[in-house]
Parts: structure tokens; sequence; C-alpha cells
């Protein structure tokens, strides 16, 4: 919900861009944040500090502050600059969560300057635009990210979370009727569901910020040069490293920036049919590599080796055809054509990795995704303060924490009113006289 | 004739208006059909339950009816949630029906200003969009400077029961159809909703022997601030007994014959089960269903057999009935029906219950759309007190849905609408923790006594709690006292408002440990619950601050919403049909996105502006 007393973070640079981001924060509690945060006393209005990240981290960025009312939104402002990856990004921001910052809602900023007349009366309409803009960008992106394995587990999670608000709310709404619900159902109920939350936080953990890097995998039949193609876009050579006692062929990694955005690239086996046993769990391997990829580069030196590989139809999919060197051959459709060797068109493919990943909408998608991780934590915490001792004494707390969750999980998707709740409890329980 | 405010309907609606009204010191007249029902408690003898026993404190802490009343005709009283914690806890009472009716009568009667006459009202006299009086049956007209209706379930009522049908509002009561036709030309927008009542059995004809008993409470709660256990007639207790199989099979093969279920009664019923029928019919697994039996009087020879709620045929419910445990010989005084009867969309109304179409003219009780008692009172508080703020020219009273449970109903009502009968649960309100039963009076009595609505012994009872709380605390915090006595392992000692955080510490073991003489009950809860919800209460706190900013932030009245720039027809039109007056109603809307909110801070922004400049030049 919309708040001004609120102070609000957001990153105003496209992240993977150029190669600073520019973290944004506004509002009443802006530099205490910041203060706490980096421990600098914030008298310049420039300066050098120590940013701490997680794991033993230190970023240093640059400070800017704007003090109200002399400000783009008329509140206190700090910027802070850091170097552009959208890891170091997300964790400033997600620091300035951990304090009490919001993010911002679409088009906050523009909007705190407009009433507080920052902009001038002429501007409402323009500054209306910012507003509709953001909104309409942050709803797909939002519902980009919700596809798929969020949403079913985020729903998931609410299903259960509301079966045990239906009993712990008949229990007190309805404790006069004649429902069989017992307080050891309730707390039977409350600790399997916070098991199943507890499990569904670390998920989404790994369900990770799309800030984590890109994940490349480039497939292909043997010896259409994957090595080669890798080694020619990340400019260094790797060797194939086999574990400790080289027992399987592992696929192997390695990353390089292109636009600022860090990718990561898994040489895969060849897919073929094989006896050999290691090589198996080679292939095996690959085709992990290949379910949990941000975008999957279809190599081949032939045109119609295209046809042999296990393809899915997927938009991160990138078709290359390799070896243009040794005979001319024509593009795919959609794809490219180059030579690994002599690097020609490589820049073209380059270019491409960056754009297909920008396509998401990245800016939208990152501060969506920490906000989903923060708001999950935030719930998580309200069921974790509930013991069996609570619910036997004072249920009505219970009641307070399990609804709290819900309205925090509601923010990512499908909230629920008091009403519907209702409902819920109607259909489930013969309630009335 | 010429009066200040008219107040049409003698329910609790009515008389919580009327009598609220005359507290200001206002020539009041209340119109009801027949003066001798003023107080009449229509449906189950019992006020007071989860949400309900809330409201009833708030309308006693402003110094209405209902909660006195209540003790002076309570025959039963029980804490229900006794268990749990202070904020869910609620008290319900049996009345007498004929003590409750008399109590409201005599409350009624005491204010000079306050005139009841049995007549009908016809019309309501309206001009240039303003209403000015009423027409009675013999075309004499009354002006009045505020109209207010509280017409319960009588406009249109119909009465149904198996194939019979008939007009009325209750039974041996009629319906006030030529009102209902006038107002419905007034385009409110009305629609049907049902309701229903069980049949009533003679006591003398039960035998109680075979029924599970179930005393009040002891010692015994009060409903009122200002009520003692004194006030209270002579106890009774209530029974408990169940349907069965049979019972079941005797409804079931009279489904065809009810008209709930051929069809005959459009009204929407609630999603709970109003009738046992209905029970029946959704629950087909359960084998029994619970009744409640409900005296209803030291002198009736009646009871309410509450939870059998029907329409069925006459002979259906007869061989229903005495397939009951208890039930055997039983004889049926009066016959359960359905009532079917006209509301109007509460979402025409503003927070004050006063139409917008039509000025001057206030909406209260079931005909909004609500069900029960308390949930009408609530209302006919509002709309009493609104209607007398406004001929003085002060400010209206508003209540917040962090403040109380009638905030939180005319809210709801206002803003959402409703589909099925309304009724109030706990469960409404976010801030359920911070509107407990007990602290009705800290949340809402100062402002009635600044308003000068209540007398001075509650206010000299409240400021007695207030300062006995503080004086309390004040001792509590110089003493020390070892927690291990209430699970705590630290083995210095603490102090008493420290230790009492513990789930396991209660005040009164520890008053009982310091040897210190117990305080008034009230003040013990009061200090008890603010230490033990202490964190919650600072997060809800919160939460009120942030929404409070944007209650502050009035949405001015020129502003059209249709004209908003940016906005989908979906949102305008749904602000549209609401008219929201401050941002925070406006948030409340469902399907108003922050986005949408935004937008409208813009156009109010740029639209003031455009606005002073005009006053301006």
């Amino acid at each position: 919900m919309l708040s001004e007393r609120d102070t609000i973070v957001a990153c105003s640079t496209p992240p993977g861009r150029g190669a600073i981001s520019l973290v944004r924060m506004s509002g009443d509690k802006a530099l205490s944040i910041i203060q706490k945060i980096t421990k600098n006393k914030l008298k310049k209005q420039i300066s050098v500090v120590k940013f701490p990240l997680n794991a033993g981290l230190i970023e240093k960025c640059v400070l800017t502050i704007f003090r109200a009312p002399n400000s783009y939104t008329g509140e206190d402002i700090v910027e802070i600059s850091t170097h552009g990856n959208p890891y170091i990004v997300e964790e400033v921001i997600k620091k300035c969560l951990d304090l009490g910052a919001k993010i911002a809602n679409p088009g906050e900023f523009t909007l705190r300057a407009f009433l507080n007349n920052k902009l001038s009366l002429d501007q409402s309409e323009a500054v209306k635009e910012v507003i509709n803009a953001n909104s309409k960008a942050s709803l797909k992106a939002a519902q980009n990210s919700l596809e798929g394995g969020l949403r079913v587990k985020i729903s998931e999670v609410q299903d259960k979370l509301r079966e045990t608000r239906v009993l712990v709310e008949t229990l007190i709404d309805f404790s006069d009727e004649d429902v069989n619900v017992y307080i050891e159902e309730v707390i039977s109920k409350i600790s399997e569901f916070k098991q199943f939350f507890a499990s569904f936080k670390e998920d989404m953990k790994a369900y990770g910020s799309i800030s984590n890097d890109v994940k490349v995998v480039v497939i292909g039949p043997p010896n259409s040069g994957k090595s080669t193609l890798i080694n020619a876009i990340i400019g260094k050579k790797i060797s194939i490293v086999s574990e400790k006692q080289g027992t399987t062929r592992d696929v192997v990694t390695s990353s390089c920036l292109i636009d600022g955005i860090r990718f990561v690239f898994n040489d895969t086996a060849g897919i073929r049919k094989t006896k050999d046993k290691i090589e198996k769990e080679g292939i095996n391997l690959s085709k992990k590599a290949l379910k949990n990829a941000d975008i999957v580069i279809y190599l081949a030196d032939k045109e119609n080796d295209f046809d042999k590989l296990p393809i899915t139809k997927n938009k991160k999919n990138i078709f290359v055809l390799n070896k243009i060197d040794l005979t001319k051959k024509d593009a795919p459709v959609g794809g490219f054509a180059i030579s690994a060797k002599t690097k020609k068109n490589l820049k073209l493919l380059k270019k491409a990795l960056a754009h297909n990943f920008l396509k998401l909408n990245q800016e939208e998608l990152l501060s969506i995704n920490i906000r989903h991780l923060d708001l999950i934590k935030k719930a998580y915490k309200n069921i974790a303060l509930i013991s069996p001792a609570l619910v036997s004494s004072n249920l009505e707390l219970v009641a307070e924490n399990l609804r709290n969750c819900d309205e925090l999980l509601g923010e990512i998707y499908d909230p629920i009113s008091s009403d519907d709740m209702l409902g819920k409890i109607f259909n489930k329980f013969c309630i009335g006289k | 004739m010429s009066v200040d405010i008219i107040v049409i309907g003698g329910g609790h609606a009515g008389c919580e208006a009327a009598y609220a009204a005359s507290r200001f010191k206002k020539k009041v007249l209340l119109v009801t059909h027949d003066v001798s029902t003023i107080g009449q408690m229509s449906c189950n003898p019992a006020i007071g339950g989860l949400g309900k026993s809330h409201l009833v404190r708030e309308i006693d802490a402003m110094g209405g009816l209902m909660g006195v009343c209540a003790d002076k005709a309570g025959i039963h009283f029980k804490v229900l949630n006794a268990s749990k914690g202070p904020a869910v806890r609620a008290t319900r009472s049996q009345s007498d029906r004929i003590l409750y009716s008399n109590a409201v009568k005599s409350l009624i009667d005491s204010e000079d200003l306050l005139t009841s006459v049995s007549d009908e009202v016809v019309d309501i006299e309206v001009k240039n969009g303003k209403a000015t009086g009423v027409k009675l049956k013999n075309g004499e007209i009354i002006s009045a400077k505020k109209i207010i209706l509280t017409a319960g379930t009588f406009l249109n009522g119909k009465l149904f029961t198996g194939e019979d049908e008939e007009e009325g509002g209750r039974k041996k009561s009629k319906s006030s159809k030529i009102l209902a036709n006038c107002l419905r030309s007034l385009d409110l927008g009305d629609a049907r909703l049902k309701t229903g009542t069980p049949p009533r059995i003679l006591t003398s004809s039960i035998d109680f022997s075979a029924l599970e008993v179930q005393p009040g409470d002891s010692p015994r709660p009060c409903m009122s601030f200002i009520g003692s256990s004194d006030m209270h007639p002579k106890q009774m207790n209530c029974f408990i007994t169940r349907t069965n199989k049979k019972t079941h099979d005797f409804i079931r093969s009279g489904l065809d014959r009810s008209p709930m279920f051929s069809g005959r009664i459009d009204g929407v019923g609630p999603r709970y089960c109003p009738s046992i029928e209905d029970k029946i019919h959704r629950f087909a697994d359960k084998e029994s269903h619970q009744i409640f039996i409900e005296p209803e009087g030291l002198t009736s020879d009646e009871v309410y057999p509450n939870g059998i709620s029907t329409s069925m045929p006459k002979d259906i419910q007869e061989k229903m009935v005495k397939s009951i445990l208890g039930f055997e010989k039983a004889k049926i005084s009066q016959f359960g029906y359905a009532v079917e009867y006209d509301f109007f969309d509460p979402r025409n109304l503003s927070q004050t219950l006063e139409t917008k179409s039509i000025e001057n003219l206030y909406f209260a009780g079931q005909i909004n759309g609500t069900t029960g008692y308390e949930e009408a009172a609530a209302q006919g508080l509002v709309a009493g007190i609104n209607a007398a703020l406004s001929l003085d020219d002060k400010d209206p009273w508003i209540e917040s849905r962090g403040n109380s449970y009638i905030g939180v109903l005319v809210d709801d009502l206002i803003t959402l609408g409703t589909k099925e009968p309304y009724r109030m649960f706990t469960s409404r309100a976010e801030h359920r923790l911070l509107l407990r039963e007990d602290n009705a009076d800290q949340r809402m009595t100062p402002y009635a006594h600044a308003l000068g609505i209540i007398s001075n012994d509650r206010w000299d009872i409240f400021q007695k709690k207030m300062s006995s709380i503080d004086a309390e605390t004040q001792e509590l915090e110089k003493i020390k006292i070892d927690p291990s006595a209430f699970g705590g392992k630290n083995k210095s000692k603490q102090h008493v408002l420290t230790v009492l955080k513990r789930p396991e510490a209660k005040l009164e073991d520890i008053y009982n440990l310091i040897k210190r003489p117990l305080p008034d009950k009230g003040v013990l809860l009061d200090i008890e619950t603010t230490k033990k919800y202490a964190g919650y209460i600072e997060r809800q706190n919160k939460e009120i601050k942030k929404i409070k900013k944007y209650e502050n932030a009035k949405i001015p009245r020129e502003i059209i919403f249709s004209e908003i720039t940016g906005l989908s027809n979906e949102v305008k039109q749904k602000l549209e049909k609401v008219l929201p007056k401050t941002i925070a109603h406006a948030q409340r809307i469902p399907g108003i996105t922050p986005a949408a909110i935004s937008l409208l801070l813009v156009h109010i922004k740029k639209e003031q502006s455009v606005f002073k400049e005009k006053i301006g030049s």
C-alpha cells in the first residue's frame, strides 16, 4: 500500500547496461539507514564509503546526499553508486530493506516529487504518464516473474496457510457454534505449516534472483566447436578439468561480462548415444544444466545437425552455425553463422546474448524479485513466532500472526479479503442459528 | 406540525437513533406502527456474542440504550472464548423479552424531547433533493430537518411458511408496502434479502430432564460499563438438544414444498446456514445439528429453539420438532417462517449514513442489508448522532476501522456493500487486538462526554477506572518479584510488569503473591492486556498511524472521477459508485491499485490549485 511515510528504495539505472549502477533511496529514514550501514557520518555531500555486503564482501561505493527539501522528491535522498553488477545492486537494496526501507512503487519517486511541489502543476499529465507506464511495465514484469514456479508455489503455501486460518478463525468467531475443531488439530496443523513454509523459504532463495549470473548452456554434436566458442567469447582458454580422481566428465563452467552482465557458460558433453559409463554421466549432467539455463546456444557445424539435437522450443534459444571459415553457410532463421576460430560475427552473437537477456525488462524484474524475497522473509517471521503455548493461551495472537503472513504473501499474489475468509469458513463448517 | 428529527421505526436502530438525537436536546418524533412494540426482539432473545458484544459495548460507551437494557433484562449471561485472550472474549446474554422492551420504552419515555406515536409513514417528502418531512397514512404531513429511516424487514416484507405466503414485517405486524413503493421511486437501488425464524415451543410441553443444561456464568458478567449484577433479574438456564436422522428425513421429505427450495423466494440468504433445511441440504454428511434452547423470559411459556429456523410447511415442522429429544410432546405456539424484504444498497450512503442522493435522509439498520439487533442499533446510533451534529453545524462523527467495530461496520457497508445479510464477526476487524470489549470505554467515552450526551454517572465511573489503572500501574512498576514462580529461568528478581509478559503469568496470581488487594476486574484486565499484547499493539498502532495520514487526505467534492486521465474505466466506475471522501477510503475499495491512487493524488493536487486560483481571482 502506498504510504508517504515509508522510505523507498529502487535501482534507478538499468543494471547491466553500464559500468555503474545507481540505487536511490528517499524518505525520512534514508539518511539514518545509510548511516547505520556504512557507519559514515554523512558530513559531505559526496563521499566514498565501504558498503558491507553479505559473506564479508565489501563494496566501495559513492554516496551522494541530497537533503530535504533540496532534492528531486523534496525528501532526504541518498544515491548510492555501485559497480554495475546486478548482484551488488541486489545486495545493496536488500540491506536497505532490512533496515526498514520499502521497494518503491511504480513511478513513486516522480509522484513524491510532484506532491512535494518539486514539479510544476503543468507537469501533472506527464507525471500520470510516468506512473502509468511504470505500473504497466511493473505489472508485466511481475506477471513474467510469477509465471511458472513461483505462482504455483505461492498458491500452495497460501492454500495451506488459509486452511489453517479457517480453523483458527472458526475457533475464535464460532466457538459457541456446533463445530468440531480442537486446539490439538490447530497445533499440529501449524507445526506442519511451519515446516512447509521453512522449506519453501529455502527454495525461494534458490529460485533466485535474476541478478545471479545468467546461465548459458552451449549444446551441440561432438566436435561442433563448443569449447572453442566459449573460449572465444570469454577471451581466454579454459581447460577441461576432471573431478579429483577423474571419474566423471564434469560440466565445465567459466564466466565473462558482456555489457556489464555476468554470463556463466556451461560446456557440455557432446550429446550422442554412448556406452561409456563416464560419458553417460556427463550427458546426464548436461541435460540438467540445460534445464536450469537462462539461455541455450544450439551449436552445429552442419545445418541438418540441428534436427539431431534435443531441442525444446523456448524463447531463450539461440541457434548458431559454426565454422563458416571452412565453408560458406547461411545463418539459421533468427540465428547466427559464425566462426569461433576466426571470431567472425562473434560480436553479433555477444550482443544478442546481452539483448536477449535485457528483453526480460531486467530493471523491473530485479526489484520485483528482491521484493518477493523480502515479503516471503517477513511473512515467515510471523509464522516463526507461533509456539504451541501461544496457540493454547492466546489464539487471537496466533490469528494475528497468520493474518499478517497472509497479507504479506497477498502482496505477491492473490490477496484474500476477510469476507472471502468468512466464505471459506462457511463452506467448510455448518454455521448459523 | 414540525420537529427537528423524525425517526421512522421503533426497532433497535430506531430507538438508538431517537434516544441519541434527543440527548442532543433535539425535538425528536419516533413514528412506528405500534408504540407497544418499541424495543421488541423480533428474533431470538439474545444480545451479544462474538463481534456483536463488541458493538454493544461501543454503543454503551457512547451512552446508548442496548447495554443497559440488556443488563436490566438479562436472565442468562456467559462469556464466550473465556479461555482465549481478552480481544476475542465476548459476552452473550439472554433477555427476558418483555423486560427488555420495557427497559427500552422507559428510557425512551424518560427523554422529554422525544415523543413516540403509533402511525404509518406512507411517503417521504423530498424537495430539491432534500428530505423535508414525512406523510402519514391520514395524509397529514409532518415537517422535519432530518429524517432517519429504520424500517427493518418491514419494507415490502413477505412471510413464508410452506406454501403459505402473507405480507408482514414479522408475525402479527403489517409491512410497509406503500412506503416501500415510494422509496423505490426515489431510485436508491433496492434488492431483496431473506431471513428466517424457528417455530416457538411451549415450555410446559418440553421434557427438560432429557436435555443438557447450560447454566450461566458465575460470577456474572455485565453488558454495560455502568451495569452491575445487582441490576440483573432472576437467572434462568439454557438447554441443548440435537436433531437426528429422523428429523432430517422429515425435512428432506418436504423440501419440494419449502419456499426456499421451490424458488418462490428471490431474496438472497447468507452464506452461513440460516435455516435447518439449508444445513441439511448443504452439509448432507452431518448427522446431527445442535439446537440451543433459549428461554423467552421469566413469565413466558415459550422457548426459542435456536438452530432450527425454518420455512417448511406446518405439518413438516410439527413432525420434525417432535422427532427431537425432549420435544417428543412439544406444542408449537408459533410456526417458523422466512421473511423476505427490501433493502437498499448501502454504498449509496455516506459515512454518516445520510443518503448521497437525498440530503437530510438517513438510513439505519436492516434496511441497509445487515442482520442482528446489535448491528442495527450501532447504525441507529451513528445516524442519530450525526443527524443531531449536522443540525448543530458540527463536525460529523466518523469512526475509523482502527478505533471501533462501529467503524468497521459502517465502512464495510458503504465501501463494499453487501450481497447477504451482513453480520459482524471479529475477523472482519483488522485491528481486532485493539478493539476489545473491555476497552470500548477508553476508545469512545471521552468523545461522547465531549459531545455532552452521556450521564455524569457514566463519566465518573470511567474516570475512576482510568485513574485506578494509572495508580495500580505505577504501584506495580515499583515492585519486583521472583520470576521463577511463573516459569521464568532468571534467578534475580524482575519487575512485575516484565514478568507479566510471560504467557504463564496471570496478573491476578501476581496480586495474590504480593498480597495486594485486587482492583476492579476491568482495571486488572486492562493492565494485563496492555502488557501481554504490547508488541502487537505497537504494530497495529503503527499501521493505524500510517492509514491516518490518508484518512486525513480528503478528496474534494468537486473531483469528478470520470475525468481523471490514465485511470481505467473499471476503476473510474468503482470510484463513482462509492464516491470515497478520503484517500484511505478510496484505497479500501476492492480493485483500486496503488497506481490508481497515485493518479488520483496527482489529479487532486492539480484540481485543488485550479480551484484555489478560481477563488483567488
